[in-house]
């Protein structure tokens, strides 16, 4: 009964929301052309430069948290380098607005690179005739991105749209870390952490599952309308 | 012509810069970790001070200094030498565990994948939704339902214990599902007609055609069980540790041994760094080309 009166749930979910819908297109536009410049036939070094930017992913969380906050602290190589270019510094832990910006720059560091590489596979089955055919009607590149790669592309796009809106809902370790570098306790702190800490650190199981069922019902409503709009008949 | 070259030319170079600054600011983080390794600890953790982005030569100090805080074994090896493989014990049990589930996943997703995509059955939407909706669960509610059932099957500490739990893995059957789409019904079709089984179709044709995608699903799969933590940390004993949970025994109460974490750190990233220098090359384009005539 305490679900619609609390407002730190909505305020969570409101965090969460904001992140999201600023994080994820960035990341999957982001992913979308960088596997379409390295599937180029003329870029060298692509197997180089495909491995280093899916890298991050694999990189231990302790280690990355630690640099991490090392890099956005008051004094760190960011604003380091950002006041060598003549622009202030960025609080970038303890203004609530860039604290989120601050989120939304670790969460796309760490995974742009792995959806990359999704959508690159992807690519691959896209059949070759569909772009020879637009070019004898005389389609230009952005004509052949946009009326082939991306329709084609669909089903895979739809994927790393649905499971990047489902990582960040689940989203926990990166606002532990920048809550952890004293960021306005509430301005990152997303929805599946407030229901952790409700469970086993309040120990309101009844409560923390109660919000567990409204994100499922959140997550699920979200999901199936982004199929139903991103996947038309086929995906 | 000429307009058209010179066009060319400001595309690949507009390409070009993209792609180097988006390498970049991903390369630095990593970098500064694998520097941070080299360095003695006070070194990159003084605040205050300009960065130190040129490496040192403490690697190997700080190596040794992990290799004897930590004591993780290798069950294979151990049954035989009954040694102490320091971190890399660790290094040992996260790369035979991530293969071996990795293998094992990429067939049972595979199938999956493939039934949701080329086949009509009934209840086949909930039963895929009803997967999917499986994804938004997070981890830490799963903790404990996971470590009852593996107790009762007898499977603590043991490999079993975070291989199975995943095996059928809802991001790897999505996946599949989305990427085994593109394969053309009549491609499958004619290959009925000629007498192949249903099995054939998904051995023979679907997984030869889908071998990029495959390439992709073993990232995804290997990854996922790379960077797994919570679970391991609760089920494995320290002898079948894997490198985050061994990690995470440098983050103590009293201090913090981020020398040797970096050092951990920079460990853990080479291995897979070869694994997908060898797993993107298998993205090829064009297999699917000519399969059907239309």
């Amino acid at each position: 009964m305490a679900l619609h009166q609390q407002s730190p749930s909505q305020e969570r979910l409101f965090n969460t929301t904001f992140v999201l819908l600023i994080q994820v297109p960035l990341m999957i536009v982001t992913a979308l052309l960088l596997a379409v410049a390295l599937d180029a036939s003329f870029v060298r070094f692509k197997g180089l430069f495909r491995t280093a930017l899916a890298l991050p992913v694999s990189a231990n969380l302790v280690a990355y948290s630690t640099v991490f906050l090392l890099l956005v602290q008051e004094t760190g190589l960011i604003n380091y380098a950002l006041t060598a270019l003549g622009f202030g510094p960025v609080p970038w832990l303890t203004s609530e607005f860039w604290s989120r910006m601050t989120l939304v720059g670790a969460v796309t560091w760490r995974w742009t690179g792995y959806n990359m590489i999704i959508l690159l596979a992807g690519l691959q089955n896209i059949p070759q005739q569909l772009y020879e055919a637009a070019e004898i009607d005389g389609a230009n590149r952005f004509d052949k991105f946009r009326y082939v790669t991306v329709p084609q592309l669909r089903p895979v796009l739809l994927f790393t749209v649905v499971t990047s809106t489902i990582g960040m809902f689940k989203l926990f370790a990166e606002p532990a870390i920048i809550n952890s570098g004293g960021a306005p306790l509430s301005s990152t702190i997303t929805i599946v952490q407030y229901i952790y800490q409700t469970a086993f650190i309040d120990f309101q199981l009844g409560y923390a599952s109660a919000l567990t069922y409204v994100l499922i019902g959140v997550v699920s409503v979200l999901s199936i309308v982004q199929i139903r709009v991103g996947g038309s008949d086929d995906a | 012509m000429r307009e058209e070259a010179r066009r060319e030319g400001v595309w690949q170079f507009l390409t070009y810069t993209f792609v180097l600054v988006m390498t970049f600011l991903t390369i630095v983080p990593l970098y500064w970790i694998v520097v941070a390794s080299t360095l003695p600890e006070q070194a990159f953790l003084s605040a205050g001070s300009a960065p130190r982005l040129i490496p040192g030569g403490y690697f190997a100090e700080n190596f040794a200094a992990l290799q004897q805080r930590l004591s993780v074994g290798f069950l294979f090896f151990d049954e035989l030498l009954n040694t102490d493989f320091g971190f890399v014990g660790g290094v040992f049990n996260s790369v035979f565990i991530a293969v071996a589930y990795t293998l094992l996943s990429l067939v049972v997703c595979s199938r999956a994948g493939f039934a949701f995509a080329k086949y009509e059955f009934r209840y086949k939407e909930p039963i895929f939704y009803s997967i999917l909706a499986t994804l938004i669960l997070p981890i830490q509610l799963l903790v404990i339902p996971l470590f009852l059932l593996m107790s009762q099957l007898g499977l603590t500490n043991s490999y079993w214990a975070i291989i199975l739990p995943w095996l059928a893995n809802p991001l790897g059957i999505f996946l599949m599902r989305q990427n085994m789409k593109s394969i053309p019904d009549a491609l499958l079709e004619s290959a009925r007609m000629d007498g192949a089984t249903e099995f054939q179709l998904y051995y023979r044709i679907a997984l030869p055609t889908m071998k990029s995608s495959l390439a992709a699903l073993a990232i995804v799969l290997f990854l996922f069980q790379w960077i797994l933590f919570l679970f391991p940390l609760v089920i494995l004993e320290t002898d079948k540790y894997t490198i985050p949970v061994a990690i995470d025994q440098l983050v103590g109460a009293q201090r913090v041994y981020y020398d040797q974490i970096m050092v951990a750190a920079t460990l853990s990233i080479v291995p897979i760094f070869f694994l997908f220098l060898f797993l993107q090359k298998q993205f090829v384009s064009g297999i699917l080309a000519g399969s059907v005539k239309e």
